[in-house]
């Protein structure tokens, strides 16, 4: 036993411990970086340093890997040291600004921002500390990481940065980076595959060592020997550091006890409906159709959110929640044909917790019948309609598709440029006669059909009172615009599929009708990089008065319905596809699989400043720029 | 004058003489390394550690295999410092029987060189004379029939400054990254693969057959109280004889300068002599009668360092000077601890803020509580004592760092951004020659009429002011 003193307070301590471990044992603060109690003190960091007086000389040094030895007398405090970690913590935020773990330990210590310049990339975030690498090699027995470079060239790479061979991907870098700024992805070829708990339904991570749920008995953590490094390869054992007890016994094994009892409890518990995943109800496909089970677990104060409801495609608070009852009961497609008594109550439940979360929450349960057949389950019922607002519908739901996203993102782009995007995504063709939907139409000046599938456009909108009051605010001035899907629609002709490769053998192609807004035209995209040229001919061949227009990537037309004619804008090429001039073609005599001939036919390849002139079918290059160096008289 | 490759020469002049001596009369380890600590030698690496102290400690390590080492320091990183080389490629036996001496006192069987791969002559003549001692059966097995076996491998450096500290040395030896670690175990306890050792540099071992031969008296009646024996310095810079040159301790600075190295050059005004190398410090002319002695140097604020003196006239510009070490310790520190690595990055950042005009009074201040905070908490020497440079010249030097920041102007007419080229109407007679040897054509002037410098096109390269015979060329 050795005796030092820390803060003028005497402590014990053991021969071989340093001072960072007697200080830690006895609650004295000392600031650390590099630290860690699996690996060998690396004192890199040296916001540890402690001021030591020996034999009357007193140095300062760093306290991790400073050896007791007795009658050692440290001062973690001195105008010397909080001059330091002042310095050190100030260097360390001028080398990686953007860093908010650095922030924090800054304010922790009282250090308000640095004097010093920052000479690093902003996005800096490696402070060099040394745990992953030391991690690495000495925890896990593996090394695929290491230090390259000297002195501010410094860095952690894997060898020639290139993937690394030996490299497990148990993450454990990235685990104890005190910055989080390892991305696994540069050092493994393999995507980490993280350890899901099966309590919170597979939305937490949980460690191979791990307490299943809180109110596990007894309640003491387990070793899931299929992901444990230890069990698996003989190294780690990183938390016996930190079990204080040393209660750790990774060699047991499971045991056989005989127990001697009265009577037997038999409660078989139940086996959860699986839903298939990525068919027509899109679980496992869109993120945000989750099982009522992982739902729970959302919804819960001690889950892996906390009780805050949030959708897992962004993160923000849901508007609406939808409940599909019967999903894998009542249902002979997956053998249970039976009703399983307990969704409908559990279900408003859930509704009504989840708008006790959220107030303003919209919550519809879409159900084949109520079946609330206990004590006061009716009343229940009756309550969370009439109190709580809970909208039951009757139905089967067959399909979820999820567009919301592409509405969302076009809104984002547009706010980005000035605009006031609202989103309008009639889910229903009575919705799209909504009057809530025609207010917003007539407070509007532009509309931008987004693109997808043209004929859900033309399905939906289709004699609508939605589409009408539209093309009244166009009459009136109103911009239509339209991309991809949101562009082929606007024309009188269609094209609603069919692939390239085979368009020009008859049959193959697939067309409509659009939304008229251009009459006597028909609009392709993606037409360099999908190879439509084939198809454009074959619309333009039936009927050679329609003018084919094949847009590509990056391209546009701006079109002038009064002056007749259309300009081009963008970086890559519009093509004009002009049937009036054909003197022959065997379209009016095919039959289905039989090939396409077609003489003469006119076409226009344009750019951006080019224009086309739909009265007279003229198309006008952009004006050439005669270089003074290239005429020679 | 000895042929440094033939062994017998060096015999001739009484090599070998202490080694025999030893192996003949058995002499214990004990006695050997009581008579160095007699002698008061002291590590001639810099840190100035009592060699004797450091046998000892190695002698009374214990080792779980009885393996010990000796390894020999001549990674010799010091910009202009060449000691050392000068004594591999001139004396090299001296150096090996020293370590063979040293190897017999402390108990080892093996030792390295670690020789700095910028030294191949040093390299090739030490290789040779291992050779030429072992066909004499000065090393090897059973050195000259005795129970005493040792022998010598050659490593050759990692390529970095930061490889002459000791710690950093033994991970180079070792075949791992050349970088410190910190010194809580000494490496006379547990130092080249977790054996005692025993770390010593190129003159310290030239040293001991000295010792053994003439004795302890002999050694200790030259020099100091606390400094013994001689010390040779690399006398380089604004001087009239450069060189090198062997002193007692005890010698003033200015017996050094002015007297064996016959004053300053072009009859230019001493302004400051720099001892250490990158890790010492700038002493003015009012220190000049300090005693050369490792005590006295380091209250100075400078340290012996491995002897390298650079002296300096009216004509250096201090603050550049501390620009000029920070950079090259900033170049060569290994980066493992952040003061060092950071501290260095951003007193450089300082002092060519300061030398660019940019400086001001808040960025001094900065710098003065940075070179403290790096001094105390580096985790090597590298990073304690690179503030030195900074610290001496802040020190006796204030006015230039004020001159810099305040008024914007370097004394010494160095620093460029603070500097003016101009032509002084009185003295040019319109000779062009300044204007034909302008590499950007910035001056412009007829024949025999008075000479202009486009101060935007000057890159202040100072080729008109020497070419200029009138002196009409001058610079503010």
């Amino acid at each position: 036993m050795v005796m030092i003193k820390i803060d003028s307070n005497e402590y014990e301590a053991l021969p071989g411990e340093t001072v960072l471990e007697v200080a830690k044992r006895n609650n004295v603060f000392i600031p650390t970086l590099c630290h860690h109690p699996s690996v060998e003190p690396y004192s890199a960091c040296r916001l540890c340093v402690v001021e030591v007086t020996q034999k009357g000389w007193t140095k300062v040094t760093a306290s991790c890997s400073l050896l007791v030895k007795e009658g050692m007398d440290i001062k973690t405090s001195s105008p010397r040291i909080d001059r330091s970690r002042k310095v050190l913590m100030e260097l360390y935020l001028a080398r990686c600004p953007g860093s908010e773990d650095l922030k924090d330990l800054a304010s922790k210590l009282g250090v308000d921002g640095s004097r010093f310049k920052t000479y690093t990339e902003s996005n800096e975030k490696c402070i060099l500390c040394g745990l992953c690498v030391n991690v690495c090699e000495q925890v896990m027995g593996v090394g695929a990481i290491g230090f390259a470079n000297r002195g501010a060239n410094r860095d952690v790479v894997s060898p020639f940065q290139e993937h690394s061979d030996v490299c497990t991907t148990c993450g454990a870098c990235a685990f104890v980076c005190p910055t989080q700024c390892i991305d696994l992805s540069d050092i493994s070829p393999r995507t980490p595959e993280p350890l899901l708990s099966d309590y919170d339904a597979g939305l937490a991570q949980r460690k191979a060592i791990h307490i299943p749920f809180p109110q596990a008995i007894p309640n003491v953590p387990i070793i899931d020997k299929e992901a444990c490094m230890y069990a698996l390869n003989g190294t780690c054992k990183s938390c016996e550091n930190f079990c204080e007890p040393n209660a750790i016994l990774y060699d047991q094994e499971n045991q056989e006890i005989q127990v001697n009892i009265g009577s037997v409890i038999l409660s078989p518990g139940a086996d959860v409906y699986e839903p298939p995943e990525g068919d027509s109800l899109g679980y496992g496909l869109y993120p945000n159709v989750l099982t009522s089970l992982e739902f729970e677990r959302m919804l819960s104060a001690s889950g892996p959110f906390q009780g805050h409801i949030k959708k897992l495609s962004d993160g923000e608070e849901p508007r609406k929640i939808a409940w599909l009852q019967c999903i894998g009961s009542r249902d002979e497609s997956c053998d249970h044909k039976y009703c399983s008594s307990v969704c409908c109550m559990y279900s408003i439940k859930e509704a009504v917790i989840a708008k006790e979360h959220l107030p303003g929450l919209d919550t519809h349960i879409y159900f084949m019948d109520m079946r609330t057949f206990g004590k006061d389950f009716e009343r229940y019922y009756d309550r969370a309609q009439d109190e709580y607002g809970v909208v039951f519908r009757r139905s089967r739901v067959p399909r979820i598709e999820q567009n919301r996203e592409t509405g969302e993102a076009y809104s984002k782009l547009f706010k980005k440029l000035g605009g006031k995007p609202v989103v309008l995504n009639p889910e229903f063709r009575d919705s799209a006669n909504h009057h809530d939907l025609i207010e917003i139409v007539e407070k509007s000046h532009a509309f931008f059909f987004t693109g997808g599938n043209q004929l859900r456009i033309t399905t939906m909108l289709g004699g609508t009172n939605l589409l009408k009051s539209i093309r009244k605010k166009h009459e009136e001035g109103a911009l239509i615009a339209g991309t991809s899907a949101g562009a082929a629609c606007l024309t009188g002709t269609m094209i609603a599929g069919g692939e390239s490769e085979n368009a020009l053998i008859t049959g193959e192609l697939e067309l409509s009708h659009g939304l008229n807004f251009i009459e006597n035209a028909v609009i392709d995209t993606h037409f360099t990089t999908r190879g439509r040229f084939p198809r454009l001919i074959h619309v333009v061949a039936e009927n050679p008065g329609v003018l084919g227009i094949g847009i590509g990537e990056c391209t546009g037309a701006i079109w002038d319905l009064n002056k007749k004619k259309f300009d081009v804008i963008g970086s890559r090429n519009l093509v004009v596809v002009d049937g009036v001039t054909i003197t022959a073609s065997n379209k009016a005599d095919l039959k289905p699989g039989e090939p396409l001939c077609v003489e003469n036919i006119t076409i226009h390849i344009l750019t951006k400043g080019s224009s086309y002139d739909l009265g007279s079918r003229k198309a006008t290059l952009p004006p050439v720029v005669i270089d003074k160096a290239d005429v020679e008289i | 004058m000895i042929d440094p490759t033939s062994i017998e020469d060096y015999i001739s002049i009484g090599g070998y003489k202490a080694l025999v001596h030893i192996l003949e009369e058995q002499t214990p380890s004990l006695d050997i390394i009581d008579t160095v600590k007699k002698s008061g030698l002291r590590g001639r690496g810099g840190a100035g550690f009592p060699t004797g102290r450091k046998w000892e400690a190695a002698y009374n390590s214990t080792s779980e295999d009885g393996v010990k080492y000796v390894i020999c320091n001549a990674d010799e990183g010091d910009p202009g410092a060449y000691a050392n080389r000068s004594l591999l490629e001139g004396n090299p036996h001296s150096v090996l029987e020293g370590m063979i001496i040293g190897a017999y006192a402390v108990g080892a069987e093996h030792g390295y060189i670690y020789v700095r791969a910028e030294y191949p002559l040093a390299v090739e003549y030490f290789e040779k004379a291992i050779r030429s001692a072992r066909e004499l059966g000065l090393l090897g097995e059973n050195i000259l029939s005795s129970d005493f076996s040792f022998d010598v491998k050659i490593a050759k450096g990692g390529g970095a400054f930061v490889c002459g500290e000791s710690t950093a040395l033994t991970a180079s030896i070792e075949g791992r990254p050349g970088e410190p670690r910190v010194k809580h175990i000494h490496s006379t306890q547990s130092g080249l693969w977790n054996r005692p050792t025993v770390l010593n540099n190129v003159e310290t071992w030239a040293n001991i057959p000295l010792i053994v031969n003439k004795g302890s008296d002999w050694y200790s009646k030259i020099g100091t109280e606390g400094s013994k024996g001689t010390k040779i310095f690399s006398l380089v810079g604004k001087v009239n004889n450069t060189g090198l040159v062997e002193v007692p301790m005890g010698i003033t600075l200015r017996d050094v300068v002015f007297d064996i190295g016959g004053g300053i050059k072009d009859g230019k005004k001493f302004k400051a002599i720099q001892i250490g190398g990158p890790s010492g410090g700038c002493i003015p002319d009012e220190h000049m009668d300090l005693p050369i002695d490792y005590d006295s140097l380091t209250e100075a604020g400078a340290m012996m360092g491995s002897g390298g003196m650079i002296v300096m006239d009216e004509g250096t510009c201090m603050v550049d000077v501390a620009k000029y070490f920070v950079n090259f310790l900033k170049n060569e520190s290994c980066g493992k601890c952040t003061p060092c690595r950071e501290g260095l990055v951003q007193m450089h950042g300082i002092l060519t803020d300061i030398t660019e005009g940019r400086g001001n009074e808040e960025d001094i201040k900065l710098l003065e509580e940075l070179t403290e905070v790096v001094k105390d908490t580096s985790l090597c020497q590298l990073g304690a004592t690179a503030p030195n440079p900074v610290l001496t010249t802040l020190r006796y030097f204030h006015d230039e760092y004020d001159a810099h920041v305040k008024e914007k102007k370097c004394p010494a007419k160095v620093c460029k951004a603070l500097i003016e080229f101009s032509i002084d109407a009185d003295n040019c007679v319109g000779c062009q020659l300044c204007a034909k040897k302008c590499p950007v054509e910035a001056i412009s002037g007829e024949a025999k009429k008075v000479h202009e410098i486009n101060q935007e096109k000057c890159i202040k390269c100072g080729l008109c002011h020497d070419a200029c015979k009138f002196n009409a060329v001058e610079v503010a």
